[in-house]
């Protein structure tokens, strides 16, 4: 009898080691986070998830480019049939519109989630050769986001001031939602994050490499943070975005002082710079977008996707998006301080057919580095800096603004502005908007644009006045309902 | 000379032993069971007697009778085939000294008396005991045809019984020859074996509440449902019938055991389903052809649910099919039909007539309704007078459609099923098949299944068994085409259905609400498929190992594979994608799910049997191991509607979606049982187990599980025994048990990657569940106490049972802020504490017992009554309260739970209402702080009623004379809340343009002053959730009558049948309720009628 007891408690003694191991399953699509960042293969990984998140066409796949936003800013023609009908109107009790607006609050902060648990990870590789490089680039992502989150949430500074709320700013995981904070106090923390993203990418590949080159060595593992660092949060971009961050805090000594910096670095940096007239080539597979302006630019695979009835699908449907010319946009590119002769009215089909974002089928090898460019979605460009050194110097120095203005148009095939007479910071002003209007058709960029300066919605022969109902999107429900104030 | 042959065979037996010290209790089972024979005799003698040890070898009975007996106070003899123990003194003094039996054969009173037993179907039954007692006491057995003669005077009694049969008693009466029969016991079974899925236990083992239902009651049923069947017999299984799905045989109601254990989404309140001692879906029960069960055992104390540990907490349903059990083959073949009848009586809607002058006086072809400015309502009014004028035309056409009955139908349901046994004494095997295709109420819906299980036991040696099962099923559940019953109660009755030519209407072109635009009949019409296809193969094997007398090891083991493929298709010509763009329309969504899944189980068992005690322990290992993989595809936008096929579709959609899933979870467990009965009266028990499992992360990975009980069987008592008690029992039991979550990996955050996904040149992973490594396993903490008796032969008999359960660290899905960034802004998380507590008690009593005429009557009722009340509220759960806020289609709130502390769970919510203001005709409110409002307000909602009825249960009338069987079954519930629906969304809600039940014509506030229960119809707005359309509930179900009737066996004799059954079983053909309440709102609710036939060859 004895026997059968021990032979009973050996057996169970054997199913209890092994039980653990048993117990301890994995689902097979899955990995889990524990073991996914435990070495820099993995937060590689995971990083490039946050970046495909955030191409998707919810985000800057469409909506936050050529689609919502700029059907906002009045690009386009819009009829009462067209899909993008409510957004047009703003109005945002529109279901169409809330789940848009629902898909950009969860997911830009869902990216946000991401990059402040892998920054809670970090320690697994404190040793690790990349390990400021990766931290450099959550943080300077997280900046990036909170700040398009204020952008398009936060209240009109210009009325309201630095210190009612704006959002609530991450800078941690948790479960608990965060209260909103100030204007003041988000872009603090929105610099505070880029000062340190900068100190730690200042020995980002970039700056030896340039933005589209592939750093890796032959041989050795692929390491994708050392490929095309131009696609990826960069030092260069932390720097920018602390021009875009001072614009954005009204505090123009700043903006003056992080834009002349970037501009003196980039002088080196051959990579990133303006385009000149022998970028300008008709030919088949040309750069329309030229990328080599981008300090920043998402890689957007689906990118003809998420183009699909907008920019080459039938006129009459009801998704088509046609730049909204006569009357209109051919003022601004052909009238005023616009000319034929630029080259954005030349390359860009604002007349008709809209082919900025001209793309190559994905299935023609869309990550050969040559083609890549084709994929390219900006982020942020060269040519923001000079505009808003521009406005930042407007009120103290009106020649270094309209140098800077200048820079950027002869770079677009326009005559000099330096050689009109009567231009007074006003009529500066005017031109610098003139300027953003033209350059950034499809880019998303107009109306937080309006939003900063308060300034009334230009639309074909009317234009919607500034107003908080406009500027302010309404928070989703569930944040109210989960977070209330 | 029969008699002098058993005397010989007796004195023949030789009987073989080695014993060491072993009580004389023991010596004399292990004597009784070589000789075969019956040991009579007052037990008391042995009390004192010490062990004892014996060696002989091939002796003779009565010798070693006699060497045992030897310098002990007592002495055998035999008779026939009883070893008969008696007091040595007592024989002393008997100066006649031979035996006590040779002197009663000379007394001139006795006489052998012969008759023949037979049971209530006419069968000849053997074995049985017959007992005489009077100046002289006898035992003997009846033969195997029936036959039996004993010894008798002619003044005493005679008493037989056999287990399965109620005892008989007649007196003599100087009879020469008696014949009796005996009645199979229908609801009286003597020994009570409660099937644990690891163990069989005779109930007064037991120290908890559990109910059993054998083979034999639920033959008499002959229904499919099995919930349904258990219901009326136990209702401590409460079924919600939801109001939305009525009669839908694709849809299993809500179940549950003692109230709701867990809350929020995802919360599992389901009892257990154990099947042959392994887990299975509660569905698989559903499907299981009721011809299969040999019993159901219902598991509802801690004592014996916390048998599984972390899954058994709320209750566990204990299903174990027949075994092949006969030596002699058989063929057993049954088949039923359904009729199933729609039942529309709480529909009361508007005919023709009736609507269009409820549009007119709702205002709808008043222009003023709609618009404000004088000019353009006069301008208005012409097209409103044109579009009233219009519909008045159809009416005075005499268009007035039923729409009801368009989608239903009255259906025939077949079901078959066989049963062949046989085999030889080593090997048996039993063969079963069921075909049953089950058609619902609404047209081309219904369920067929389809399975087949074959069974082998074989018993290799005297001590080792092996049994092996192999079981295949097929469900195809398939769904209406006509879609959703509630349109067809919308549709407007002065609409025809057929334009001029004869063809379907697909649009009603005056009819402005999207909802009655369109015609349902012509998407009836277009191709369709919404079916789901579940099939499995298992192969379980069971080997049972007798290692020696007190050990018994037994291992269990299943592998199952299945699938199911869950098809749906819309056409894309169907309504609703009236308006949309070509390459939008059509939608076709194939979900192929494939599992696979094992589960085994040791179990090592030691059983010690003594005069005074039996000590029963188990030892059980157990391991469990579920996977599947589902893909999803779902096609859209195919222009054209051919047939179904998924190449075609494939190839033609303009867009195609996929995901895929795949889950894996494992459990292991081990389980220590003690039991300790002491002299039949005291009995102790405890139960510990420990279970590990996948779903609980590394941190959190293994929890405990305990009970303890203590029974108390005082009709054992000395001083009961003389009085009419059968049984009277105490229980009282404590312990922990659990609730799976059945979640994966709850407790990780992970990434999901796929192949193709990249950025660039870099492979993604994807954030894509959120963990909460902190999550606890959820307990819940219970006692319960009981008592069960059977008084006066057995009439009556009662039980009551107290429970009080706690359940802690529930586990629910928690929504948070979507800027906190988490996928889906939810995890999961232990909150709050929920109780559980009520009683349930029963009573039955025989009113007519009339062995003679085979006649008896009796009635039985049941209450119970469970209150569960949240006792801590968490954080979690206000969050949960907000997330609760769902809004419908038309901005109306949906009724669904609200948490409050020291509420019930199962409430209703709304804001407090005053009525109707007799003044403006708006509805008053009452605010949170007691202020009265007329505006309704969100942070007003509370609770405004509790559904848990105070009182429910069953009322039962069987009914047997001979072998008719005559049972009614009715379902009661007292004092429970109901919102009424019908009366918000039909009614006030309904602006007039759908059809509504006549109870709409009621008084509405028309004028100040006017004092009613419904608001000013001219009131555009909305109602919200308000406490004014709470009604308390009284419910009355006639939920089965069954008829059963069993040929008598003289007259299917001559076809070679053993055995014909007849049987009638009518379900749901009354209910009624206090509240007026359209139910069965996307599938009607529906009568069943069923006639089945039974044969065994």
């Amino acid at each position: 009898m004895k026997n059968i007891w021990v032979a009973m408690l050996f057996f169970f003694c054997l199913v209890n080691s092994s039980c653990n191991k048993w117990l301890d399953v994995r689902p097979k699509n899955e990995i889990y986070v524990d073991d996914a960042l435990k070495d820099r293969v993995g937060f590689v990984k995971a990083l490039a998830g946050i970046y495909l998140q955030l191409a998707e066409p919810g985000l800057y796949g469409r909506e936050l480019k050529f689609g919502m936003l700029d059907v906002m800013a009045g690009y386009w023609i819009v009829d009462e049939q067209h899909d993008y009908y409510a957004e047009n109107q703003f109005d945002f009790q529109n279901l169409a519109f809330q789940q848009k607006r629902d898909v950009i609050w969860s997911k830009m902060y869902g990216a946000i989630y991401q990059c402040n648990m892998m920054l809670s990870y970090l320690d697994n590789i404190r040793t690790d050769v990349d390990y400021n490089l990766i931290k450099g680039e959550l943080l300077g992502l997280r900046a990036y986001i909170h700040l398009e989150i204020f952008k398009l949430f936060g209240p009109v500074t210009l009325l309201r001031g630095m210190n009612t709320p704006a959002a609530p700013y991450y800078s941690a995981v948790a479960k608990e939602p965060a209260k909103f904070s100030t204007s003041q106090d988000f872009l603090y923390k929105v610099e505070k994050d880029l000062l340190e993203a900068k100190n730690l990418l200042r020995e980002d590949p970039i700056i030896i490499n340039g933005k589209i080159n592939d750093g890796n060595v032959e041989g050795q593992p692929y390491n994708a943070l050392l490929d095309r660092r131009g696609i990826r949060m960069n030092y260069y971009a932390v720097m920018a975005l602390l021009v875009r961050q001072a614009q954005w805090a009204r505090d123009k000594p700043k903006a003056i002082q992080y834009g002349e910096e970037l501009l003196a670095q980039l002088s080196l940096n051959k990579s990133i710079r303006l385009i000149n007239e022998g970028d300008i080539i008709l030919a088949e597979k040309v750069d329309r977008r030229w990328t080599v302006e981008n300090i920043w630019g998402l890689y957007v695979k689906d990118l003809r996707k998420n183009m699909d009835g907008i920019f080459d699908g039938d006129l009459y449907i009801n998704t088509v998006l046609i730049p909204d010319f006569t009357d209109f946009l051919a003022n601004i590119y052909t009238q005023g301080s616009g000319n034929i002769s630029d080259y954005r009215y030349k390359m860009w089909g604002v007349k008709d057919f809209f082919i900025k974002f001209w793309t190559l089928d994905p299935n023609e090898e869309s990550t050969k580095p040559a083609n890549a460019q084709f994929f390219e979605m900006q982020m942020i460009n060269l040519p923001e800096v000079y505009l808003i050194l521009a406005e930042s110097y407007v009120d103290r120095d009106i020649h270094k603004a309209l140098r800077y203005l200048d820079t950027l148009r002869i770079h677009r095939g326009l005559p000099k502005l330096i050689e009109k007479t009567g231009i007074n910071a006003f009529t500066l002003q005017d031109y610098i908007m003139d300027e953003v209007r033209r350059e950034y058709i499809g880019e998303g960029y107009l109306f937080t644009y309006y939003k900063r300066l308060f300034h009334p919605i230009y639309r074909n022969g009317y234009s919607i006045e500034a107003s908080e109902g406009v500027f302010v999107f309404p928070l989703p429900i569930d944040e109210k309902l989960f977070n209330p104030q | 000379m029969l008699c002098q042959t058993l005397m010989v065979y007796a004195q023949q037996r030789l009987i073989t032993l080695n014993i060491k010290n072993q009580s004389m209790y023991e010596v004399l089972e292990q004597i009784r069971t070589q000789a075969k024979m019956d040991l009579v005799g007052d037990i008391g003698l042995l009390k004192d007697i010490k062990k004892i040890g014996l060696d002989v070898r091939n002796r003779d009975l009565k010798e070693v009778l006699a060497i045992i007996s030897e310098g002990q106070p007592f002495e055998f003899f035999l008779l026939r085939n009883t070893i008969i123990m008696s007091e040595k003194g007592a024989q002393k003094d008997d100066k006649q000294a031979q035996n006590k039996t040779s002197q009663i054969i000379k007394s001139p009173k006795t006489y052998i008396l012969t008759g023949v037993l037979k049971d209530d179907r006419g069968n000849y039954l053997s074995g049985a005991s017959v007992r005489f007692r009077g100046a002289i006491e006898e035992v003997t057995k009846s033969h195997s045809d029936g036959r039996y003669e004993i010894k008798v005077d002619a003044n005493g009694m005679l008493t037989c019984s056999m287990l399965g049969y109620e005892r008989q008693t007649v007196q003599i009466k100087g009879r020469k020859r008696i014949d009796i029969i005996l009645r199979g016991q229908t609801h009286i079974i003597d020994e009570v074996v409660v099937n644990t899925g690891y163990t069989r236990r005779p109930a007064p083992s037991m120290t908890g509440a559990s109910s059993v239902i054998t083979r034999r009651e639920l033959e008499k049923f002959n229904h499919r449902n099995i919930f349904t069947i258990i219901q009326s017999l136990d209702p401590a299984l409460y079924l919600d019938y939801d109001i939305v799905s009525g009669a839908n045989p694709n849809v299993i109601p809500e179940i549950y055991l003692r109230g709701i254990n867990n809350i929020g989404a995802y919360s599992l309140n389901t009892p257990l389903a154990i099947l042959d001692g392994f887990e299975v879906p509660l569905e698989r029960l559903y499907d299981l052809d009721i011809n299969r069960i040999e019993s159901i055992s219902l598991l509802k104390d801690v004592s014996s649910t916390v048998l599984y540990g972390s899954r058994g907490g709320n209750g566990v349903l204990v299903v174990e099919t027949r075994m092949p059990d006969q030596q002699k083959a058989s063929v057993t073949y049954s088949t039923t039909a359904a009729i199933t009848v729609p039942d529309l009586r709480d529909y009361n809607l508007m005919n023709a007539v009736q609507k269009l002058n409820y549009e007119k006086s709702s205002g709808l072809y008043d222009a003023s309704t709609f618009h404000t400015e004088p000019d353009i309502i006069t301008e208005q009014q012409v097209l409103y007078d044109q579009l009233y004028n219009n519909k008045r035309i159809k009416v005075l056409k005499g268009i007035d459609t039923y729409w009801l009955s368009q989608p239903l139908q009255t259906s025939l349901s077949l079901g078959n099923s066989i049963h062949i046994e046989g085999g030889s004494n080593r090997l048996r095997f039993g063969l079963e098949g069921n075909l049953t295709d089950l058609k619902g109420a609404m047209k081309k819906s219904g369920r067929e299944r389809k399975d087949a299980a074959l069974t082998f036991q074989y018993r290799i040696s005297e001590k080792l068994t092996l049994i092996n099962q192999t079981n295949i099923q097929e469900v195809k559940s398939y769904n209406s085409p006509y879609g959703a019953f509630s349109s067809y109660a919308q549709m407007n009755p002065y609409q025809s259905l057929y334009d001029g030519e004869g063809n379907l209407i697909k649009k009603y072109d005056d009819e402005t609400l999207a909802e009655v635009k369109f015609n349902p009949l012509y998407n009836a019409g277009l191709a369709h498929r919404d079916q789901k296809k579940n099939s499995f193969w298992a192969n379980r094997v069971l080997l049972k190992w007798n290692l020696s007398e007190h050990f018994v090891l037994k291992a269990n083991a299943i592998l199952e594979r299945n699938r199911s493929i869950d098809e749906k298709y819309a056409s894309p010509q169907h309504t609703r994608f009236a308006n949309m763009e070509a390459d939008s329309i059509g939608a076709y969504n194939y979900i192929d799910k494939k599992g696979l899944w094992y589960s085994a189980n040791i179990n090592l068992s030691y059983k010690k049997e003594s005069l005074n005690y039996k000590w029963n322990t188990n030892l059980i290992g157990e391991i469990k191991s579920d996977q599947y993989d589902e893909e999803s595809t779902l096609w859209k936008g195919f222009g054209s509607d051919s047939t179904i096929d998924r190449t075609w579709i494939d190839a033609n959609a303009k867009a195609k979606m996929r995901s895929d899933r795949d889950k894996i979870s494992r459990l292991a467990g081990i389980l220590l049982t003690g039991n300790y009965i002491y002299k039949n009266k005291y009995v102790a028990d405890f139960s510990y187990r420990l279970d590990g499992a996948s779903n609980f992360g590394k941190n959190n990975r293994y929890s405990h599980f305990w009970s303890v009980g203590l029974g108390y069987n005082l009709h054992e008592e000395a001083f009961l025994k003389e009085k009419n008690v059968q049984e009277l029992r105490f229980f009282v039991n404590t312990g922990v048990s659990g609730t799976e979550a059945f979640i994966a990996n709850m407790n990780s955050s992970s990434y999901i990657f796929s192949p193709g996904e990249r950025y660039f040149r870099e492979n993604v992973y994807r954030y894509y569940y959120e963990g909460n490594p902190n999550l606890k396993w959820p307990q819940i903490r219970s006692w319960s106490f009981g008592v069960t008796g059977r008084v006066w032969d057995e009439r009556i008999k009662f039980g009551l049972t107290y429970y009080n359960k706690l359940t802690d660290r529930m586990i629910s899905l928690i929504t948070v802020a979507p800027s906190v960034g988490i996928p889906n802004n939810s995890y999961f998380e232990n909150m709050g504490q929920l109780q559980n507590r009520g009683f349930e008690s029963a009573g039955a009593i025989r009113l007519v017992d009339n062995t003679s005429k085979n006649l008896n009557w009796s009635i039985g009722a049941t209450a119970i009554n469970n209150s569960g009340k949240l006792m801590k509220i968490s954080d979690a759960l206000d969050v949960l309260n907000k997330s609760n806020l769902v809004q419908s289609g038309d901005g109306t709130y949906v009724q669904n739970t609200f948490y409050q502390q020291g509420a019930s769970v199962n409430n209703i919510k709304g804001v407090k209402s005053l009525g109707i203001d007799p003044a403006s005709g708006k509805e008053i409110y009452l605010t949170k702080e007691g202020r009265i409002t007329d505006k309704w307000d969100v942070a007003d909602i509370g609770v405004i009623g509790n559904k848990e009825p105070r009182l429910f249960g069953t009322l039962n009338s069987i009914f047997n004379f001979k072998s008719l069987n005559v049972q009614a079954h009715f379902t009661y519930t007292l004092g429970g809340d109901v919102y009424n629906h019908t009366l918000v969304d039909r009614i006030e809600n309904n602006d007039g343009r759908i059809n509504t039940d006549l109870i709409a014509n009621q008084e509405r506030w028309k004028a100040p002053g006017d004092v009613v229960a419904f608001k000013d119809r001219r009131i555009r707005e909305k109602t919200y959730l308000s406490s004014r359309f709470v009604e308390r509930e009284n419910t009355l179900r006639f939920s089965m009558l069954l008829v059963n009737y069993d040929l008598p066996k003289e007259w299917i004799i001559r076809y070679k049948l053993q055995r014909l059954k007849l049987s009638f079983v009518m379900n749901d053909v009354v209910r009624l309720s206090t509240v007026e309440m359209e139910r069965g709102l996307d599938y009607p609710f529906a009568a069943t009628f069923n006639f089945g036939i039974m044969a065994q060859f």
